[in-house]
């Protein structure tokens, strides 16, 4: 890269860390989760999260759509919810005898899809493939969603009564699967101690402009992979493919997330170029919920498909 | 693993099918047609399933098939136990193990009876031919193995070969290693059955009417000879075999003087007339060597051949010929004989009784004439056959019970062995001692390397007559044909629709591409079948190995074996990091240096992680924290960025160079 996009570089770094900062201040104790959905957003990916109730997936949504200077949209998916309730709808205008599209909420930079899993299969899928497309077909007319387009989907862990889990070839459009988890005992008193966060978010001030985190997003794409990087996502999609450990491999589509999500996650690590590291890093979230762990693999239990293909693949 | 148990797919049985064809295919040649004809039909039973996809069949149909195939190897061969039947049997079960190939396992069972029936093939020849074709066949072997192994099928059928061919020729250090040092035993191989050795062709140690002309038609070799200096003239080239004396009408056999008798030779002084030779034998299947008259005995420099001149003069070896032999002979042609036993000589004038009565009449009739002479009988008797109207062909007429009868009064068409049965025949119907000596007549030099080539088509047979006080060479072939012996077979007159095509052709081109060929093959034979422990011990001993004694060899076998290795695996090891890489394999050498002082990078571990690592789990001195930072940080720039940068490549490769790891004090 050129001197001109070092300082760049340099900069934008700067701007995410304390982007993260920000959202830091309202989330407590899950720097980590900020950075991979951060990354996420960068990348151009979805992110589904999947916890409780109540650890704080609408509560980091909000403040990272506030920070990141987006607005904000938030879906509630019940089992009622039709796909025009998310897409829009024409409705026909006396006055000017034409029919008038009336957008739905998914028309706008960021988008909390809450509980995802409550609605039928047909709204889902009608979310799933306006996220995967960036464009949503409605009566035969398609239209393109605003950019940069972001959707952060939660889940109710799935053995909850009224759920329609989403099924793997769903699953494996979103580019990361997140973990909150409940916050450790500092943060919790902290929290406890705290204002109301709707109050801290209403006061956080927005660290991007739209135009800025666009530029962003192309930046982190165009963050330099050596072979020996290329050589090891390879490795990397080899193993899932050969092991006894898993049912089926990472498809062509998971080794591209994690290449590009590696990428934004140098980028906001202040690296000109991406590490085995920054895939380490980012490879529990892409692919834990691609990859279905056989459950009769060996006696050794695997904490998590992860950990397993990091313990196997040797960086060379 | 579900895949395992799982069937393996249709390429796979195929090529395991054309596998164990192509490893037994030289093998053909030599099994008899009913089981070539079940080998062919199971597969082409096995290759129906296959392509129909229909299961396997049930447990009692393959139970009558195998026993089928007992019987068929038992009635074909006439025994079961034996080397060709044992080899039939292994193939056919090859075949067979197909039909219930269930998992992988099968598969790789299949792929190593393979391999031993490969190897089989060298019971029977040891031609570089062969070999190159068993490489050849080891590497379609290999890379079945490559594809059992690739359960995605991720390698192409043509980078399976080639790496299957990558891998035959990293071993064939080894294989080199293993040729020259491997301890040679002595002697034949260890505890192979007779039948081992019995389809090659040559002569035989019977003689009957027909046993030489079948040979005729074969342009293989069978023995070639390098002169020391002189070379004898065609006609003096009678390369005596097996000496015959006992006749029964039909089939002339040996019938050897006691082991005990001394050879009934007497050496003259004359060193013009001695030849010194060394012949490269073609296996024979026989116990005795072929030599010109007549051979001095025990020649030491015959290292670990043993033989011994009999009463006959015929050269016995203690096992059967069943390798290529090499032997140096000196002969002198000055040589005649003491005297006769009176068994000898009454062995020598026995005839079947009441047979050929008009053979016997002529024998009078001619003796009268030579006036009791024996001399002047023997003349008669080839004056007789001269001018008589008999004919050198090698479409003889059948004969009847009284073949000599037939023979000299209406058939008149005969071969050498007619003419040396018949005129042995007349000699002892004249109660003078003769007998019959096979052997070959002649050679041809090979103008390349100077060298003769002796073929099978040069099969010949004459007597032997006891007059004067010594036994006389006499060829009644020369007297009918005597082209036949100063020009050899091609010269002689004879059908040339019947002598090989190598023989009669008139092209110089073929002729000179088959001198190529044989000195060729003579130089294979002489440095790679004809390597034996004397040839290993006389290498040794200008390498300065003095004492090569078996467990010595042993020894230094296993030495040489661990040093190719190494060697090998180092040119591997080098080949594959320092050509790609230089920066990451100076990051390997960095890795081994911090091995050594018990720093140890888990290979799933990135520089990030193992710097930090470091940092925190070793107290290391300020100085070598700030080289590894460096080193460090320019290999993550070097190998993961995207400038190539020499100056600070060439900086970070002397750093490690010169790295001393120092803890803290």
């Amino acid at each position: 890269m050129e001197n001109t996009d070092i300082h760049q570089l340099e900069t934008t770094t700067e701007l995410l860390n304390t982007a993260i900062e920000r959202i830091g201040q309202v989330i407590l104790g899950k720097n980590d989760q900020i950075r991979l959905a951060l990354t996420c957003l960068l990348a151009r990916g979805h992110c589904l999260i999947e916890d409780q109730p109540g650890v704080g997936k609408t509560t980091l949504a909000h403040t990272m759509a506030q920070v990141m200077g987006l607005d904000f949209h938030r879906i509630q998916f019940t089992s009622d919810l039709l796909p025009a309730d998310v897409l829009g709808v024409s409705v026909f205008n006396r006055e000017l005898s034409q029919f008038e599209f009336h957008p739905g909420p998914i028309f706008s930079n960021f988008i909390l899809a809450d509980e995802i899993n409550r609605a039928t299969p047909k709204t889902q899928s009608a979310l799933l493939e306006a996220m995967e497309e960036h464009q949503v077909t409605v009566e035969g007319e398609t239209r393109e969603l605003p950019e940069p387009f972001f959707v952060i989907a939660t889940q109710n862990p799935t053995h909850q009564i009224g759920t329609y889990p989403l099924p793997e070839s769903q699953l494996d459009r979103f580019l990361m699967r997140i973990d909150l988890g409940f916050p450790d005992k500092d943060a919790e008193r902290k929290l406890l101690e705290g204002e109301d966060r709707r109050t801290i978010i209403s006061k956080l001030e927005a660290v991007f402009e739209k135009d800025q985190l666009f530029e962003t997003q192309q930046l982190a794409m165009m963050m330099h992979v050596s072979p020996a990087i290329l050589d090891y996502i390879q490795a990397i999609l080899e193993f899932t493919r050969h092991s006894s450990a898993f049912e089926f491999g990472l498809s062509p589509r998971g080794g591209l997330a994690l290449l590009n999500a590696a990428r934004a996650y140098a980028l906001i690590d202040g690296q000109k170029y991406v590490l085995p590291e920054h895939v380490q890093r980012v490879l529990p979230a892409v692919v834990n919920h691609r990859l279905p762990v056989h459950i009769d693999t060996g006696s050794k239990q695997l904490t998590s498909a992860a950990q397993h293909i990091i313990e196997s693949t040797s960086i060379s | 693993m579900t895949t395992n148990t799982q069937k393996p797919n249709r390429d796979i049985l195929i090529s395991l099918l054309i596998g164990t064809h192509l490893s037994a295919l030289p093998l053909y040649a030599g099994m008899p047609l009913p089981v070539i004809l079940l080998l062919l039909a199971l597969s082409v039973w096995q290759l129906l399933l296959i392509k129909q996809d229909r299961p396997n069949p049930g447990r009692i149909v393959m139970l009558l098939i195998v026993l089928l195939s007992f019987i068929t190897v038992r009635y074909s061969f006439g025994h079961i136990f034996g080397q060709q039947p044992g080899i039939a049997l292994v193939t056919l079960m090859t075949v067979l193990k197909l039909f219930e190939t269930r998992s992988n396992r099968d598969c790789y069972i299949i792929i190593y009876s393979a391999f031993f029936i490969i190897a089989s093939n060298f019971f029977h020849s040891q031609s570089i031919w062969l070999i190159i074709y068993v490489f050849f066949v080891v590497a379609s072997l290999v890379s079945i193995l490559i594809a059992l192994s690739d359960r995605l099928n991720t390698v192409p059928l043509r980078s399976r070969f080639k790496l299957s061919s990558r891998f035959i020729i990293h071993a064939i250090p080894m294989m080199l290693v293993l040729f020259f040092l491997f301890p040679r035993i002595p002697g034949p191989l260890w505890g192979l059955p007779d039948d081992a050795f019995s389809s090659s062709t040559g002569l035989s140690e019977e003689m009957s009417p027909g046993s030489i002309n079948r040979l005729i038609s074969s342009s293989a070799i069978a023995f070639r000879v390098k002169f020391e200096q002189q070379v004898p003239s065609h006609s003096q080239l009678y390369w005596r075999g097996a000496v015959l004396s006992d006749y029964d009408g039909r089939t002339w056999r040996r019938h050897d003087a006691p082991k005990s008798a001394e050879p009934n030779i007497a050496y003259g002084n004359d060193a013009e007339n001695s030849f010194r030779y060394t012949v490269t034998l073609e296996p024979t299947n026989l116990n005795w060597l072929l030599s010109l008259e007549y051979p001095e005995s025990n020649d030491t420099s015959n290292g670990s051949l043993q033989y011994n001149l009999n009463r006959e003069a015929m050269l016995l070896t203690k096992d059967k010929i069943n390798n290529v032999t090499n032997y140096s002979i000196t002969s002198r042609a000055d040589a005649s004989n003491l005297a006769l036993f009176e068994q000898e000589s009454h062995k020598n004038r026995l005839l079947p009784a009441r047979m050929n009565p008009r053979t016997l009449t002529l024998a009078n009739q001619l003796l009268q004439l030579s006036a009791y002479d024996a001399q002047q009988y023997i003349s008669n008797v080839l004056s007789y056959f001269r001018d008589n109207g008999f004919v050198y062909t090698l479409s003889p007429d059948l004969l009847g019970d009284d073949a000599m009868d037939d023979f000299i009064f209406s058939s008149r068409r005969g071969f050498c062995e007619h003419y040396a049965s018949a005129f042995t025949y007349l000699m002892r119907a004249a109660g003078i001692p003769a007998r019959v000596v096979v052997g070959y007549q002649g050679g041809r030099m090979n103008p390349l390397d100077d060298y003769m080539i002796v073929r099978q088509s040069d099969a010949h047979a004459w007597s032997e007559v006891w007059v004067n006080g010594v036994w006389q060479r006499v060829d009644p072939t020369a007297v009918i044909s005597p082209e036949r012996i100063e020009f050899g077979i091609s010269g002689a007159g004879l059908e040339r629709e019947q002598l090989p095509l190598l023989l009669v052709s008139d092209s110089s081109v073929l002729k000179n591409l088959a001198f190529i060929y044989d000195s060729f093959q003579n130089r294979w034979n002489q440095w790679v079948i004809g390597y034996d422990q004397k040839k290993q011990y006389d290498l040794l001993k200008s390498l300065g190995l003095e004492n090569a004694t078996p467990s010595n060899l042993i020894l230094l076998l296993v030495l040489c074996l661990t040093v190719t290795a190494i060697i090998i695996n180092w040119l591997i090891l080098r080949k594959n990091t320092i050509d790609k890489d230089r920066v990451q394999h100076y990051y390997n050498l960095l890795c081994l240096k911090l091995q050594r002082h018990g720093i140890r990078r888990n290979l799933s571990e990135g520089p990030v992680n193992f710097e930090n690592r470091i940092y925190s789990e070793q107290s290391l001195s300020g100085r070598t924290r700030d080289e590894l930072a460096f080193i460090f940080k320019a290999y993550r720039s070097l190998h993961y960025g995207s400038r190539s940068n020499s100056t600070l490549e060439n900086h970070y490769i002397k750093k490690i160079r010169k790295l001393k790891i120092r803890r803290q004090t």
